[in-house]
């Protein structure tokens, strides 16, 4: 194989994977938990997973860049990796879809309220699927490509200079907040996503260099973060921010040009562009996972297959509330998954090098 | 063949997307078709109850004629006045146009949290919507024919958007005005308006205690209260001087202002709260007898406008003292100045009226226009 993905196309898809539909809520998360100047916290979460991202490239340096399947597989039987595969693919899976119904539902509320939901995430799917076909070497350039598309709204956050005011923060450091851990590890699922990125490995540019692009992603979706939540808190009230579903919504909607107002429905479809990208890696995530228990199947029929089983379950949670439960849920899995699961790996290799040493000797 | 396969299945998808895409169309909205709702008003009837009347916007065929419809209706909460307004017009109500909306002074003073949490809750609601009060009926004012300006509730919209621009009035809109009400050291404000003769004035500023309307403050504090709320810009200031010898009026043009608090506290307890203002501008007009030409004169009459400035600052908060509300936002400034514990046990309700505010002002004279200064004649 000759292609490679290069380490600038890994920062910008770590960061379009990373960024999506939690940025809505992420201002009004850090306010509920953190209370008074919640944005520093977002500091805490995107320096957790920089620490993350260091056991993730010291897998990569230890194993040389090899697979994870092929680390799993060295040591351990088939009939225990085939269950840990299922598990990591309808898990997967499961992310895709709801990150996806989750936008689904929001566009809905805020643009579409008549149109089927249904009807929605079929044509969200099949953008999904036909990403995922084509392999992760285009999933990284459309992923290049389509950030150009959301890194300018970047410069949208100047538009509330004028309602943005210091005084309004307090100087008072996470008062007034509650549940701070249980709400930070809701608040990481924002920054989830880097994970994935053990599963690239073997498709990188085999330079060294891939993962420190790896933290330089994670570090732009730290720094959009810091900066819009931040100024959220400057252009809401504290209790405000508390009781906005979505302040980022309501944020784009207070945006008035001289020949336009009401440009969230327009802005908000910018975002349709990360969301596919996500979705389409934790699909493309699902689907070599599944590859693994089955070698021999058709990828694309695998995929498509995929697809249309992350459709069905979309079908379930059919109102919001149900939707952020299920992702709550979902998130702490995450969490827990994408620390440990590295560390399972570290620990697998040393002991293969241990037992590789010993044979050699 | 595989590629083949692949094409066909692109088009049979491709072919899908497009028919079922057309199911859109069930939801396209025809201009003439609908009752572009442009502001809603609320009154209370003789049994309390809410009076809602709604000034419709109705494009005529061909999109030239725009009429205003008024509808009128008693319930319970705005959202039930949707639907039984919609009872009363042929065509769909829509909302996503709403630009302003009006409060009597009596709905105003039992409260309006809920009535502006509705308008947030929706999501075809721009937070821009206007919130202003109205000295008398809404009803009266909306139904009133005014010869210069046939379409009522535009006619209002844009006298309201012409004083904020001209920073007569600050803007407050759904957005600011939920920001101000939860924000727990500073309470809301929205502009008054009302009818007299054949115009709509703006009559000053309502004051509001949490959600409630406790009173008005007269028109000539508007420029005062945008100096004590944030930066200000090209204003226009009229001034009486009252100070050591001198006395006519000045007017001072372009006027920039920029403000910084200190607080304090007093030996006895309670807090000192220091406005320190400063204020730019050039003289437009000037009737006073200390001659411009003598530059060493100036800084009397700087002297002379700062100390109306913060005279007349230090009467504005006691007035806002006197009923309750700290719509400067004293609060905020005393909150940032001491430990979040004490904060939370300050009875801000009590502690408020004993705060004692100072405003120290410094004036500078940019120009004195494009004069030296007139001879005096001899009689």
């Amino acid at each position: 194989m000759k292609e490679r993905l290069y380490s600038s196309h890994i920062a910008l898809l770590v960061f379009m994977i990373q960024t999506g539909v939690a940025a809505l809520s992420l201002s009004r998360k850090a306010a509920v938990y953190f209370g008074t100047n919640g944005w520093l916290s977002i500091l805490i979460l995107g320096c957790a997973a920089a620490l993350n991202i260091v056991l993730i490239a010291m897998v990569n340096r230890i194993g040389n860049g090899i697979s994870v399947f092929e680390i799993m597989d060295k040591s351990i039987p088939r009939f225990i990796t085939i269950p840990i595969y299922f598990f990591l693919t309808a898990y997967f899976a499961i992310i895709g879809c709801l990150v996806g119904k989750q936008y689904i539902h929001i566009f809905q509320l805020i643009a579409f309220p008549s149109a089927s939901p249904l009807m929605l995430k079929g044509c969200f799917d099949l953008l999904v699927l036909f990403l995922v076909t084509k392999g992760i070497y285009n999933i990284g350039k459309t992923a290049t490509v389509f950030s150009m598309l959301i890194l300018w709204m970047f410069f949208l956050l100047f538009a509330f200079s004028n309602d943005f005011e210091l005084e309004r923060m307090t100087p008072f450091v996470f008062k007034g907040g509650r549940n701070m851990l249980s709400g930070a590890v809701e608040m990481f699922a924002a920054f989830a996503g880097y994970e994935l990125i053990l599963f690239v490995m073997p498709y990188a540019d085999r330079s060294k260099k891939w993962m420190r692009s790896v933290q330089i992603g994670n570090l732009m979706t730290t720094l959009t973060y810091l900066s819009l939540v931040f100024v959220s808190f400057g252009f809401f009230s504290l209790e405000q921010l508390k009781i906005m579903l979505y302040p980022l919504l309501d944020m784009l909607a207070y945006i008035q040009l001289p020949f336009v107002e009401r440009l969230e429905n327009l802005l908000f479809s910018f975002l349709l562009f990360t969301v596919v990208v996500t979705s389409s890696m934790y699909t493309w995530s699902a689907c070599e996972n599944a590859q693994n228990i089955f070698p021999k199947a058709d990828r694309k029929v695998m995929s498509l297959f995929i697809v249309f089983v992350m459709f069905l379950i979309s079908v379930i949670p059919d109102t919001l509330f149900e939707l952020e439960l299920w992702l709550k849920v979902v998130s702490y899995v995450e969490v827990a998954l994408s620390f440990l699961f590295p560390i399972f790996l570290i620990l697998l290799l040393l002991i293969q090098k241990r037992s590789g040493v010993k044979s050699h000797a | 063949m595989p590629k083949r396969g692949a094409k066909i299945l692109r088009c049979v998808v491709l072919g899908v997307m497009v028919l079922s895409v057309t199911g859109c169309a069930r939801s396209q909205k025809i201009l003439e078709r609908l009752a572009i709702d442009h502001t809603i008003g609320y009154d209370l009837d003789d049994d309390q109850k809410l009076f809602v009347t709604a000034a419709i916007i109705n494009q005529g065929e061909g999109g030239k004629e725009v009429k205003q419809e008024l509808i009128t209706v008693e319930a319970d909460s705005s959202k039930e006045a949707k639907i039984k307004l919609s009872r009363q017009t042929s065509r769909n109500i829509v909302t996503g146009q709403l630009r302003n909306t009006l409060y009597s002074t009596e709905v105003a003073r039992k409260g309006i949290r809920r009535l502006i949490e509705n308008l947030v809750r929706d999501p075809s609601i721009s937070p821009r919507v206007k919130i202003t009060v109205v000295n008398g009926s809404v009803n009266e004012l909306l139904s009133s024919e005014f010869p210069d300006h046939p379409n009522t509730s535009q006619y209002v919209d844009h006298l309201l958007q012409k004083n904020w621009k001209n920073q007569n009035i600050p803007q407050v809109n759904v957005y600011q005005f939920t920001r101000d009400l939860l924000d727990d050291g500073i309470d809301p404000v929205a502009p008054v308006v009302r009818r007299r003769g054949d115009n709509v004035l703006v009559d000053g500023l309502g004051l509001f205690k949490d959600d409630r309307y406790v009173g008005k403050l007269s028109a000539d504090y508007n420029m005062l209260f945008a100096m004590s709320r944030g930066k200000y810009r090209q204003g226009e200031i009229y001034i009486k001087l009252d100070y050591q010898d001198l006395d006519g009026s000045v007017m001072l043009g372009t006027v920039s202002s920029d403000k910084k608090f200190k607080v304090w506290r007093k030996r006895a307890g309670g807090f000192v709260v220091e406005m320190l203002l400063e204020v730019k501008g050039d003289i437009m007009e000037y009737t006073g007898n200390v001659p411009l030409g003598n530059s060493r004169d100036i800084p009397k009459i700087q002297q002379g406008i700062s100390s109306y400035i913060s005279d007349k600052m230090e009467r504005m908060v006691a007035i806002m003292q006197e009923k309750g509300s700290d719509n400067v936002g004293l609060g905020k400034q005393i909150r940032n100045s001491i430990s979040y514990k004490e904060w939370k046990s300050l009875n801000w309700d009590e502690v408020y009226p004993e705060v004692t505010f100072r405003c120290t002002v410094k004036t500078k004279i940019k120009s004195t226009g494009e004069i030296m200064e007139v001879p005096a004649f001899k009689p």
